[in-house]
């Protein structure tokens, strides 16, 4: 007997595609790398970052690990540190998953629950306009987001100025409190509203998959946050969604199992089945069948897998990537003041921006206060010995904001991946703006700069980021389109044409990329698509 | 020139270690001294910062010259 659905990668995308599929009736096999690292997780504490700060002899080990592990922003440290506990999110990637470019450094995973094993957790939804731009169908969406919703637990808060922007399911929970620093620049909102909102920009509080209610249902214990400051770090309660969870909490049931150690190359579409070709931890080939298959290895890898099935060397497929800036300034309000211990350590705020240059894209800016990060990562960041470094550092860190910036994104013939050798992993990149790009995400920083600047705000720095550090990733498969020229693409169900019994979950298929956080719309697309693999099993077995 | 005041490597090791010991970690938390006396250490910060940058700064432009 073979499985319903084999489900290649357990990501925010596998795991969702998987659930929705065993919530069909379906019968689901998991494959993937499945790196993980339960002995980090379990050396965090559950206990204030005050606290641990003050009395864990260990702190180092998961504080700042053996040495600092990741830096997909290069020489700008400020944000792009991967705290020691999540560093198993990148593990083998560079090698197993090959990407050759001067010009895209692209985060790619192969561990327990992907990327989503290290990610922020920030959950907008795309407005209609912007899922018909990417070529999903919005009705359908809706209900999806709903189920994910439902199913991951998402914070938010429906009276800010930023809800019609990015909220659209109403079974969220309430939204979690707002960090001193972040209270303070809401007031600073408040009063300016009027001047701002004219300039295109709202604020409100970041739509987040934390929980501020525990989720209790057979197989998922997760608990509310306790505002421990210590998300960057550990989970104990399980308050942060992490696709592990939704595997664990399929591991339970009969018609789920989970095969891990799979590095898979390629996939056959037969007549009566897929089968889906890898490699196994020492480099032995295995192969495994499934009516159907879902690949959710994420857009750039799947691109990678689909390519090299087909044998497509040389042939440049689209891809889209958000770029990404990061503004650093200091809310005068907060200087010299105090801040509470008591916070979460995720994006306190979104500001969704909409300048009439945009012509109604919007660029998304998530908002940070610097804290639970060790004061040397910062003191060492000043052009200064660090005697003088930390005192500063100390001074400045509750006044410290940090406004990651995504920008819009254009498809262009200056972005592809193509694979290098039909019978090999490597996938060549390209990814160059044209000078209306820049010119354009540099007004959307200095834009959002100058209402930092109306907020109180001083800005000290703008860092621009390599190409690909955003870790938005789509359009590699994308879906089939009047004018549409990609050698590979997909269809509305997220089938790849041409290989009939393999679909898509992840964002590959996308036509656009709006700037917010992509990754709630990935995991309601991947249940979406899940779900019309099962109808479609449905019908042939009646046919 | 500012860039190489930045520590390296192994000094950043160092502070992390100190900074990890839990005996030390009060000195290593964020400080709220108000406002004014908060704006007054820093401008004290930034001269003693172009104090240290001074030598060094004389010594490559004197080295800069004599090069050319
Ligand atoms: C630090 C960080 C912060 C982030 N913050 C946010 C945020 O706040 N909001 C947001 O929307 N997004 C965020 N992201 C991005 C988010 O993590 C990704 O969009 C998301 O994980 C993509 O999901 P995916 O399932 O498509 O792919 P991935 O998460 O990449 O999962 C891919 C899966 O496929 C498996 N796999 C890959 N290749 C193979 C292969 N050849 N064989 C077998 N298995 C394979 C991997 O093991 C993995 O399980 C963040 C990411 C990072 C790293």
């Amino acid at each position: 007997m073979i499985p319903d659905l084999l489900v290649v990668g357990s990501g925010p995308a596998g795991a969702q595609a998987a659930k929705a599929a065993i919530d069909a009736g379906a019968s689901v096999q998991m494959l993937d790398f499945g790196n993980d690292d339960p002995a980090g997780r379990a050396s965090v504490p559950d206990a204030p970052f005050s606290v641990v700060r003050r009395t864990d002899p260990e702190q180092a080990r998961y504080l700042w690990g053996a040495r600092d592990v990741w830096n997909p922003y290069e020489g700008n440290r400020v944000a792009g540190h991967l705290t020691a506990p999540r560093a198993f999110a990148l593990a083998d990637a560079d090698r197993l998953l090959p990407v050759a470019s001067d010009t895209f450094t692209p985060v790619r995973s192969l561990a327990l629950g992907g990327l989503g094993a290290a990610w922020g957790a920030g959950t907008p939804c795309f407005e209609d306009h912007e899922l018909v731009a990417m070529g999903l169908p919005v009705e359908a969406m809706a209900a999806a987001y709903d189920e994910v919703v439902r199913d991951i637990g998402v914070s938010a808060a429906w009276d800010d100025d930023t809800a019609p922007y990015v909220l659209r399911s109403r079974a969220t929970q309430p939204a979690a409190e707002p960090d001193t620093n972040a209270r303070a620049l809401l007031a600073a909102y408040a009063r300016r509203r009027d001047a701002v909102r004219a300039a295109g920009f709202t604020l409100g509080r970041a739509p987040l998959a934390l929980l501020t209610q525990p989720i209790r249902r057979p197989g998922c214990e997760r608990d509310a946050n306790p505002y421990f400051d210590m998300d960057f770090y550990g989970d104990a309660r399980r308050s942060i969604y992490r696709p592990r969870y939704t595997i664990d909490e399929l591991r339970a049931h009969p018609r789920f199992t989970y095969t891990e150690g799979v590095l898979v190359h390629a996939f056959a579409s037969e007549s009566d089945r897929a089968v889906v070709h890898g490699t196994d931890r020492r480099g032995e080939p295995v192969a495994f069948a499934g009516r159907r298959a879902i690949l959710a290895t994420g857009a750039l890898n799947s691109a990678r897998i689909a390519l090299r099935s087909f044998g497509i060397a040389g042939e440049r497929q689209p891809l889209l990537s958000n770029e990404m800036s990061f503004l650093i300034a200091l809310n005068l309000a907060m200087l010299g003041r105090t801040a509470d211990d008591r916070r979460h350590s995720l994006a306190q705020l979104l500001a969704i921006y909409a300048p009439d240059y945009r012509g109604g894209e919007r660029v998304a800016a998530s908002i940070y206060s610097y804290r639970s990060l060790l004061n040397v990562r910062l003191a060492t960041e000043f052009p200064m010995p660090t005697r003088l470094g930390v005192p500063t550092a100390r001074l400045l860190t509750n006044a410290l904001t940090i406004a990651g910036v995504h920008h819009p994104e254009r498809r262009s013939a200056r972005k592809w991946v193509a694979l290098a050798r039909a019978d090999g992993d490597l996938l060549n990149a390209h990814y160059e703006l044209d000078g209306d790009e820049r010119r354009a995400n540099a007004r959307d920083a200095a834009g959002i700069a100058a209402v930092l600047r109306r907020l109180g705000c001083v800005t000290l720095r703008r860092i621009a980021t390599p190409h690909g550090a955003s870790i938005h990733y789509a359009g590699t498969l994308p879906m089939r389109a009047p004018g549409e020229r990609a050698p590979l693409q997909t269809d509305e169900a997220g089938r790849i044409v041409g290989a009939e019994r393999v679909h898509v979950a992840d964002s590959a298929t996308w036509r656009a990329l709006p700037a917010k956080g992509l990754t709630l719309t990935i995991m309601a697309n991947a249940r979406r698509v899940a779900r019309l693999a099962v109808e479609t099993l449905r019908a042939e077995a009646r046919a | 020139m500012l860039t190489r005041l930045q520590p390296g490597q192994a000094e950043i090791e160092r502070l992390a270690r100190r900074e990890t010991d839990p005996r030390r970690a009060a000195s290593f938390e964020p400080l709220a001294l108000g406002p004014l006396p908060t704006v007054l250490a820093l401008a004290a910060l930034g001269i003693a910062a172009a104090l240290v940058a001074l030598p060094r700064l004389l010594v490559r432009l004197v080295s800069e010259r004599g090069a050319r």
